[in-house]
């Protein structure tokens, strides 16, 4: 406005206006306006042509401006400061933040590490209980698996020790027994006394017979069907010396050795004695076969061309009763077909590959 | 001249049962009688020659050393003796092993006087007792793995002839020597010389083993 003024000379309203102006500006301490109010002041000297104190006025407006710079530097440098000062103090909330953040991590961290250490030691405690309790297992059944062991060695010697003291004293015993009968035999003076010794000889021998085949029973745990069926023909072989007309075979088949139990043998090699018995006593046959096949089925037959029976008739009371119980003992079906001619015994076990 | 013969077995009931079965055969004559192999064979060393036996009859459960033991070793020692075991019970293992060892047979203590002098001297003059089913089977069973590693020096003579193998194989069928011969169109004389051979060739136990259990039971 007071550039106007000046530029139209009218001066004395431009004085007014800047002095005015500048007491105003200092009065309200609004120094970046001066420089503009004396450069107004200093135009409107111009123009009245009063250059002495437009020159004042233009130095003013150079210490001014001076001061100004020194001023806005000064403001400026606080700015900087302040805002050094900020950006250290962010710096310093960044450090601190990031030191928290840190110590967060590391709480986290320790929290996360302390948490997996649980977990892991509660894996591991849970995998140490678990093998604990597989040891403690394995014990138990390592215990019992010789618990059993010493059972059954304890069985086995006893077994052992009862098939010793057979042999050694009852055997004995029914050694001399039979040694002294047949002394006695030719000793005999009458009739009745040799029929008397003869009787007390047979038995002698039945109990060294049962004896020796006890004794087998008791000395083998696990009996293969050829050792049995050979067995048979030592006993059939002595059977046939008193009947000596009677022709005896033995066929095998045995693709398959099988074993058997010595209860289960011993039941079977009682069944084929009375059967072979009742052949010779009853049955006039002339020739006996034995068969035995042993594969997934074992089978063990008594065949005679004797005058037969009626397998009706014998029902109970005899023989026949014992053997079919004997032969259910054991697992086997018991058969027995006889017509004149031909009569058939016959034991059968089935399925022994499929186990 | 009566067949020397020496009884070897623990208990003396059964010495004296079996000395009564065989005191009535002119043809036997008994004069040795031991209770263990150990007191057989120090007996043996000392005996006069014209007490010296040529038949054994021997137990094979007997203390100190038992009666597979003592044929190994005694079969060694003296070769021209003959054993025949003579047990209660014929558990057909150990009698195979005592066959192995060099015993000519087996017999069971309850056989009749009869069967175990006609016994004594078909040993005696043709070396052989008949074979039961069992040990003919273990003897066929034998063959088929092989004599190889019974002996070290397996030689040509231990191998089964055919005819031998026909034999073991009626054994094992239950037949007698009557009913072989038939089978095999032989005379019975002929199948008991197979089964003479047949012992001889099971006598299988090496010298070196033999020469072990007599170290061990210091015999020598």
């Amino acid at each position: 406005m007071a550039v106007y003024y000046a530029s139209i000379n009218d001066t004395a309203k431009g004085f007014a206006l800047s002095r005015e102006g500048i007491k105003m500006a200092k009065e309200l301490n609004m120094t970046s306006k001066l420089p503009f109010l004396y450069y107004a002041l200093g135009e409107n000297y111009k123009a009245a042509g009063n250059f002495m104190a437009y020159g004042e006025t233009v130095e003013t407006i150079m210490a001014l401006k001076d001061s100004m710079y020194a001023a806005t530097s000064a403001e400026e440098k606080m700015k900087m400061d302040a805002q050094y000062q900020l950006g250290e103090k962010e710096n310093l909330i960044l450090r601190q933040k990031l030191e928290i953040a840190n110590k967060n991590y590391l709480i986290y961290g320790s929290v996360l590490l302390l948490i997996l250490a649980a977990v892991l030691a509660g894996l591991f405690f849970t995998g140490y209980k678990k093998n604990q309790q597989i040891k403690l297992l394995t014990m138990q059944a390592e215990q019992k698996q010789a618990e059993a062991l010493a059972v059954r060695s304890a069985e086995e010697n006893e077994r052992k020790r009862i098939s010793r003291d057979l042999h050694d004293n009852i055997g004995a015993y029914a050694t001399v027994l039979l040694a002294n009968t047949e002394q006695l035999r030719k000793h005999a003076a009458t009739a009745d006394v040799k029929q008397a010794v003869k009787a007390v000889s047979e038995n002698a021998g039945h109990i060294m017979g049962s004896l020796q085949e006890t004794i087998w029973v008791l000395n083998n745990d696990l009996i293969k069907v050829t050792d049995f069926i050979d067995r048979f023909k030592l006993y059939a072989r002595k059977m046939m010396e008193s009947y000596k007309a009677v022709n005896i075979i033995f066929e095998e088949m045995i693709m398959n050795d099988i074993i058997l139990s010595p209860a289960e043998a011993f039941n079977i090699f009682r069944i084929l004695q009375e059967a072979l018995q009742n052949v010779l006593k009853h049955s006039g046959s002339q020739n006996i076969t034995v068969t035995v096949l042993s594969n997934n089925t074992f089978i063990v037959s008594i065949l005679d061309d004797g005058k037969g029976f009626n397998t009706k008739e014998l029902s109970s009371g005899n023989g026949l009763y014992n053997m079919q119980y004997r032969a259910k003992e054991a697992g086997y079906t018991f058969t027995i077909s006889s017509v004149p001619g031909e009569t058939a015994v016959l034991l059968q076990k089935n399925n022994l590959l499929s186990g | 001249m009566p067949i020397k013969i020496a009884i070897v077995d623990d208990k003396p009931i059964v010495r004296s049962a079996i000395k009564d079965k065989l005191y009535a055969s002119a043809d036997i004559s008994i004069v040795l009688e031991a209770c263990n192999g150990d007191d057989f064979l120090e007996k043996l060393r000392s005996a006069a020659p014209e007490k010296f036996p040529e038949i054994i009859l021997i137990d094979l459960e007997m203390p100190k050393m038992d009666g597979i033991e003592t044929i190994a070793v005694g079969a060694m020692l003296y070769p021209a003796i003959k054993f025949i075991v003579l047990t209660v019970f014929d558990n057909s293992e150990k009698i195979f092993e005592a066959i192995k060892a060099g015993a000519s047979g087996y017999l069971l203590k309850d056989d009749t006087a009869l069967n175990l002098t006609e016994a004594i001297i078909n040993v005696y003059r043709y070396d052989a007792v008949p074979m039961s089913p069992a040990i003919a089977r273990k003897t066929l069973g034998l063959l088929k793995t092989g004599f190889a590693g019974e002996t070290e020096n397996l030689s040509q003579n231990k191998i089964l002839s055919s005819r031998e193998q026909d034999v073991l194989r009626c054994l094992v069928e239950g037949l007698e020597y009557r009913q072989i011969a038939e089978r095999l169109f032989v005379s019975p004389a002929t199948v008991r010389t197979h089964i003479a051979h047949i012992y001889q060739k099971l006598h299988v136990t090496s010298k070196a083993q033999a020469i072990n259990l007599a170290h061990k039971n210091k015999w020598i």
